[in-house]
C-alpha cells in the first residue's frame, strides 16, 4: 500500500505489458511451432536423465570453501527465524487465510518483470509470452494480482531469475553462499538477486530503503505465516540441517537451471 | 443382408484379438502408478478418519510405507561408496536406521495433511525402473513429486522421492557422506542412534 497511491506502479505494469506485447507478437508464432515439434520429438534427453546414476557419487553438488563463515551466518539466521520472524508470522496468522494467500499472489506477480526478462534473455519465446499473459491477466482482472485467476489455465510461465540465466549459458554456482537475512545463496545466484534488483518492481519502483526493507520483511512473514513448519521438519529430522539444506538449494539451482 | 452381417461377426475374434495387443499400451497408467496411486489413496483414508487413535493410525500409516518403499535399495544408494565397504552386520544396522528416520520424517509430513489432491501424471518405465510423476495441488502452487520405482517381482516399489527436483537420496547421501570422511561409518550410525532417541523422546511428549 506503500505506492500504490501514486499508480506509478499499475501505470508501468501496463506500459511493460503493452511494449512487450509489440516486442513479442511476431514472435507467438515460432514459439507455437517449436512447442509443437518438440512435443512429437521421440528422443527425450530427460528421459536418460531420470534413469541415471544413483550408484555413482557425484561429489558435491555445490562447492563450500566458505564453510565456517557460512555455518556462523546459518546460525545467526537459524536465530533470526526463531526469535523474530517465526513469533511475527505466527501472530500474523490472526489475518485469514486466504487474505494472506492473496498477498501472497500480490508478491508473485508483482515480480514477474523478472521472470519476463530472463526468460528472453534465455531465448525462451513461449515461456516468456506465457509469463507475460499470466502477469497481464493476473494484473487487471486478478485486481493487480491479489488473485491469481491464470492457475488451472495451464499455460506455462516461465519460473526464471538472472542467476538462472547465468547457468543457462554455462555459467557455474561458483561457491556456497549463506547471506545473512536472505539464506543460502551461491556466488551466481547472489550477483542474479542484485542484477534482478534493477528490475524487480519492489527494489527500482520504491523511493526509501527502509520502505523497500519494509516490503521485503512483509513478503517474508507473508510466506512464513503460510508455510507449514518446513524449517522446523527439516531441523527435526536432519543429522546436519546446514548439510542438507545447502544439498537441497545446489539440487534445486541445479534442476531449475535445466528447465 | 443376413450373410453380411455373418460375415462380419466372423471378425470379432480378430478385433478382440487386436484390443488385446492394444490394451497394454492404452493402459498407459502402467503398473508402478496404479500400485501408487493404491498406496496413496489408503493412506488418505487412514489420514481423513478422524475416529482413529494417533497410535493406531501411526502403525497403520507405517505398514503402508513399508509395503511401498523400498528401504533396502534406498539405503544403497544413500551410503553409495560407503556400502560397498561395509559388512553385511553394518549394512543390516545401517537399514534398520535409516529406515525408521525416513520413516519418521515421512510420517511427521502426512500427517499435515489437509486435504490436498494428488494427481499422477505420467509413468515412464525402461526396464525394472520407473520415474511416477505426480503433483500436489494446494490453494497456492502445485508441488511436483516424483517417485523413482523398481520392480520387485510383480510388485513396484520406490527407491527415491524427488520433490521439485531435489533429490531425496541424493541429499542423504551427500550428508552420510561427509559424516562418514570425518567420523567413519560407526559414527555415523552413532549419529543415527542419538536421532532416533531423539525424534523418539520429541514423538512420546507429543503424544501426551
Amino acid at each position: 500500500m506503500l505506492f500504490l497511491g501514486r499508480y506509478s506502479l499499475f501505470r508501468q505494469a501496463i506500459g511493460i505489458t503493452v511494449l512487450m506485447m509489440i516486442i513479442l507478437v511476431p514472435d507467438l508464432s515460432f514459439a507455437k511451432e517449436h512447442g509443437d515439434s518438440s512435443a512429437t520429438a521421440a528422443f527425450d534427453p530427460d528421459f536418460e536423465d531420470e534413469f541415471g546414476d544413483e550408484f555413482a557419487d557425484q561429489g558435491e553438488i555445490i562447492s563450500d570453501p566458505l564453510e565456517p563463515v557460512n555455518r556462523a551466518i546459518f546460525w545467526f539466521n537459524d536465530r533470526l527465524y526463531f526469535y523474530l520472524l517465526k513469533p511475527v508470522a505466527r501472530g500474523y496468522r490472526v489475518v485469514p487465510e486466504g487474505v494472506r494467500s492473496s498477498i501472497a499472489n500480490f508478491f508473485t506477480n508483482i515480480r514477474a518483470p523478472v521472470r519476463v526478462l530472463n526468460a528472453l534473455l534465455q531465448l525462451k519465446g513461449k515461456e516468456a509470452v506465457g509469463e507475460l499473459w499470466h502477469f497481464s491477466i493476473n494484473t487487471t482482472v486478478g485486481i493487480l494480482g491479489f488473485f491469481n485467476v491464470t492457475k488451472d489455465s495451464g499455460v506455462k510461465g516461465a519460473d526464471e531469475d538472472f542467476g538462472q540465466t547465468l547457468g543457462y549459458y554455462g555459467v557455474g554456482q561458483g561457491p556456497y553462499l549463506v547471506l545473512p537475512f536472505l539464506g543460502p545463496s551461491s556466488l551466481r545466484d547472489g550477483t542474479g538477486l542484485v542484477a534482478d534488483g534493477y528490475v524487480d518492481p519492489v527494489y527500482s519502483d520504491i523511493e526509501h530503503t527502509s520502505d523497500v526493507v519494509l516490503m521485503k520483511a512483509a513478503k517474508v512473514i507473508n510466506a512464513l505465516s503460510l508455510d507449514k513448519d518446513t524449517y522446523e521438519g527439516i531441523k527435526r529430522d536432519a543429522l546436519d540441517p546446514y548439510t542438507f539444506i545447502k544439498n537441497a538449494y545446489g539440487q534445486q539451482r541445479e534442476n531449475k537451471v535445466k528447465h | 443382408m443376413m450373410r453380411t452381417d455373418i460375415r462380419k461377426m466372423r471378425r470379432w475374434p480378430a478385433y478382440c484379438f487386436l484390443l488385446g495387443l492394444l490394451l497394454p499400451i492404452w493402459a498407459h497408467a502402467g503398473p508402478a502408478s496404479q500400485l501408487l496411486r493404491q498406496s496413496i489413496d489408503q493412506v488418505i483414508v487412514l489420514l481423513k478418519d478422524k475416529t482413529l487413535d494417533a497410535t493406531v493410525r501411526r502403525d497403520r500409516l507405517r505398514v503402508l510405507i513399508k509395503q511401498r518403499f523400498d528401504f533396502r535399495t534406498m539405503s544403497q544408494f544413500a551410503l553409495s561408496v560407503e556400502w560397498r565397504k561395509a559388512t553385511p552386520a553394518q549394512r543390516d544396522s545401517f537399514v534398520q536406521r535409516f529406515t525408521r528416520m525416513v520413516e519418521s520424517s515421512y510420517l511427521g509430513r502426512l500427517e499435515q495433511y489437509s486435504d490436498q489432491k494428488i494427481n499422477i501424471r505420467d509413468e515412464r518405465r525402461r526396464g525394472d525402473k520407473a520415474v511416477v510423476k505426480t503433483v500436489i495441488v494446494t490453494r497456492n502452487v502445485d508441488i511436483p513429486i516424483d517417485y523413482k520405482m523398481r520392480r520387485d517381482g510383480d510388485d513396484w516399489r520406490i527407491y527415491d522421492v524427488q520433490i521439485e527436483g531435489v533429490s531425496l537420496v541424493r541429499n542423504y547421501r551427500d550428508s552420510y557422506r561427509t559424516i562418514a570422511k570425518n567420523e567413519g561409518l560407526s559414527g555415523l550410525l552413532k549419529r543415527m542412534d542419538d536421532k532416533i532417541a531423539e525424534l523418539e523422546a520429541a514423538k512420546d511428549t507429543s503424544d501426551n
